[in-house]
């Protein structure tokens, strides 16, 4: 754990800030061009933690104590992880007309929409990382996890298999539709030497 | 060699087992591959360069042009899953011979086509047949909620179970003060008859005894001679008070002989109450059950309430007379610990509907209205810790439902409750052999 804190120094922490800032810029013009309305794409915050201190980091964001839904989306390649969307489920019927469904919200469609805007959020996130890292990625369908769970109930640690992990907080806010997401983007431990390889790279050619 | 590499994917294009679709940047048809053609009975040249939502009309307003979209904008990937959307494409279920579902059911991936500027030029729409899969989920799901619905089921099952067995124990408590009443009763009996019998010798000796004084009496006045007998006869009579003696004894006599009658009564009732020997079936009159209970509960009652007895005309009932008993000592010991300090219970019988009814009204705290629904289940007691079971009134309630009866019960706060009995005459004779189980 040490050893992975002290690889990810100042310099490194920096230049990934900046790559993810830069993806989060253009992840934020495609989403408004995509939903037509504003989108606001909050600063990632990132978070290097022991699976025992998830629960702890994450609380200090007070969205987490409500009851959500909680959505899944796995991405493979170079960089390995998860991405975990979580709904308040407010601003469902909204957001979709907003997505291109008509007619009254059925469960099947509800559930479409949701995992639509999850692989949505995920991979807006993560294409612009991935492209000005050049890595490839790739995506496996996302899946509903659970309805009506806090995330402290969900992030048991006896349930999760990897030990550490880097996360990236992001919040997307659709003010005019009063509908917010909060998304966790985990890189597991593995993806951390390409990573670090990627961003020295980058480092080296400026 | 790229030459022939482009055969070789052109050809797994064509055969692969899967859809495959693509689409340029205004939804028209670039590709349709033989697993497409095949399902769809529409081949490639019929479909190229039409625009797909144009050719399944069915697909407008599915929030499918978004998914596309966001392919195009955020090269990314997007899906839909049979679970949510069983099909994209209506296509006959290819297991046509054993399955239950009348479409293929797909998995589709939207996938994003780059070119080498890194723009989105097209996108690639795969279509995955998951009928299998899904079968299988749906038996999974199906076997799952039975399982769910028996596991529900032996849990309620069950906690009857816990219920009945309580009840069986608590009536078999009250059994055994039943016996245990009887037998005192017995063992009261036998010395009470001989007191008595003796009692009533008593009182015929005395009163021989009495007459035989009386002549004696008669033969005073021939002892005038002698003054010293008739000083000392009169000091005798002065100092047992002979007068008196003679008035009391009969007084004496009369109480004890009432006191007699009155354990008689006690044993008598203690008999009818436990009914130790008749676990039958048998005709009775509640009037006299209410009564025998009454005075059983007689030690409860006195200081805390006045009994009132409203009783109607009413028939004979068929019943199992100790249980009834219990259920009248239940609800009258309630009533009267529903009495704080000095308070009325009254009684009141009649007849309805090819039965009889009983109330017992009480003039105590009452229940509050969100205790009321929950006072006939086991173990819900609103007296103190260590005071009540909480099996009194649930087993009333078991033993008037065994009677084909009804009970029920209004109250309100500060004011009183009452209970509302009813019962068949005669309650139907098929069910009598069931219900004498317990």
């Amino acid at each position: 754990m040490t050893r992975l804190k002290d690889q990810f120094n100042e310099d490194r922490r920096d230049a990934l800030q900046e790559v993810v800032n830069i993806a989060m810029g253009q992840a934020g013009d495609s989403l408004a061009k995509l939903f037509g309305t504003f989108v606001e794409l909050s600063i990632p915050k990132f978070h290097l933690c022991d699976v025992t201190e998830l629960n702890q980091v994450l609380s200090k964001n007070d969205a987490y104590v409500e009851k959500m839904t909680i959505l899944r989306q796995p991405f493979s390649g170079q960089l390995r992880g998860e991405g975990i969307a979580l709904f308040n489920n407010s601003g469902v019927n909204e957001l979709a007309s907003l997505m291109g469904y008509e007619g009254e919200v059925t469960f099947g469609n509800e559930r479409e929409m949701l995992l639509d805007v999850c692989s949505i959020l995920v991979g807006a996130c993560l294409n612009g990382v991935a492209s000005q890292l050049e890595i490839s990625l790739s995506y496996t369908a996302p899946t509903i996890i659970t309805k009506d769970t806090t995330i402290e109930e969900f992030f048991k640690p006896e349930s999760i298999q990897w030990r550490y992990a880097m996360i990236m907080e992001i919040c997307l806010t659709l003010e005019q539709y009063d509908f917010t997401s909060n998304m966790l983007l985990f890189l597991s431990e593995d993806s951390f030497p390409p990573l670090m390889d990627k961003l020295d790279h980058m480092l080296d050619e400026l | 060699m790229d030459e022939e590499l482009s055969r070789l994917v052109k050809m797994a294009v064509s055969q692969i087992n899967a859809g495959m679709v693509i689409l340029d940047a205004n939804h028209n048809i670039v590709l349709w591959n033989r697993f497409m053609q095949i399902h769809s009975g529409v081949s490639e040249g019929e479909i190229k360069g039409k625009n797909l939502f144009e050719q399944f009309p069915e697909l407008k307003g599915t929030g499918l042009k978004k998914k596309i979209q966001s392919v195009f904008l955020l090269k990314n990937h997007a899906f839909t899953s049979w679970e949510y959307r069983p099909h994209l494409f209506q296509f006959a279920n290819p297991h046509s011979v054993i399955g239950d579902d009348k479409w293929m059911q797909q998995d589709c991936t939207f996938s994003p086509m780059i070119d080498e500027t890194g723009a989105v030029t097209h996108v690639c729409l795969s279509v995955f047949d998951s009928t299998n899969t899904a079968v299988y989920q749906k038996k999974l799901l199906r076997a799952s909620g039975s399982l769910m619905k028996q596991r529900n089921k032996l849990a309620e099952i069950n906690t009857k179970l816990e219920e009945a067995q309580n009840q069986l124990l608590q009536s078999e408590k009250m059994a055994a003060v039943g016996q245990l009443a009887a037998g005192v009763a017995h063992e009261i009996n036998n010395p009470v008859g001989y007191v008595n019998s003796n009692v009533s010798a008593l009182e015929g000796y005395i009163n021989e005894l009495l007459q035989i004084l009386s002549a004696y009496e008669t033969c005073e006045p021939a002892l005038d001679q002698n003054n010293e007998l008739i000083e000392a006869l009169t000091q005798a009579k002065k100092s047992v008070d002979l007068d008196y003696l003679r008035e009391d004894l009969g007084d004496l006599l009369k109480e004890s002989k009432e006191g007699l009658d009155r354990v008689k009564k006690i044993v008598q009732d203690l008999k009818d109450f436990s009914h130790v020997d008749e676990s039958e079936w048998q005709h009775a009159d509640l009037h006299k059950g209410l009564d025998s209970t009454l005075n059983v509960v007689n030690n409860e009652i006195k200081y805390k309430a006045e009994v009132i007895k409203n009783y109607g005309k009413i028939p004979e009932i068929k019943c199992l007379s100790s249980q009834i008993n219990q259920v009248f000592m239940n609800l009258l010991v309630n009533a009267a610990h529903a009495i704080e300090t000095r308070g009325t219970i009254t009684i009141s019988t009649g007849a309805k509907d090819h039965g009889v009814w009983i109330e017992v009204e009480d003039t105590g705290s009452g229940i509050s209205q969100e205790k009321l629904p929950r006072i006939f289940e086991p173990f819900f007691t609103t007296k103190p810790v260590g005071s009540g079971t909480g099996l009194g009134l649930s087993l009333s309630y078991n033993i008037i439902q065994k009677h084909k009866g009804t009970i029920s019960v209004e109250s309100e706060p500060n004011k009183g409750t009452k209970f509302h009995i009813w019962l068949p005459i005669d309650i139907e004779s098929d069910d009598n052999s069931d219900a004498n189980v317990a």
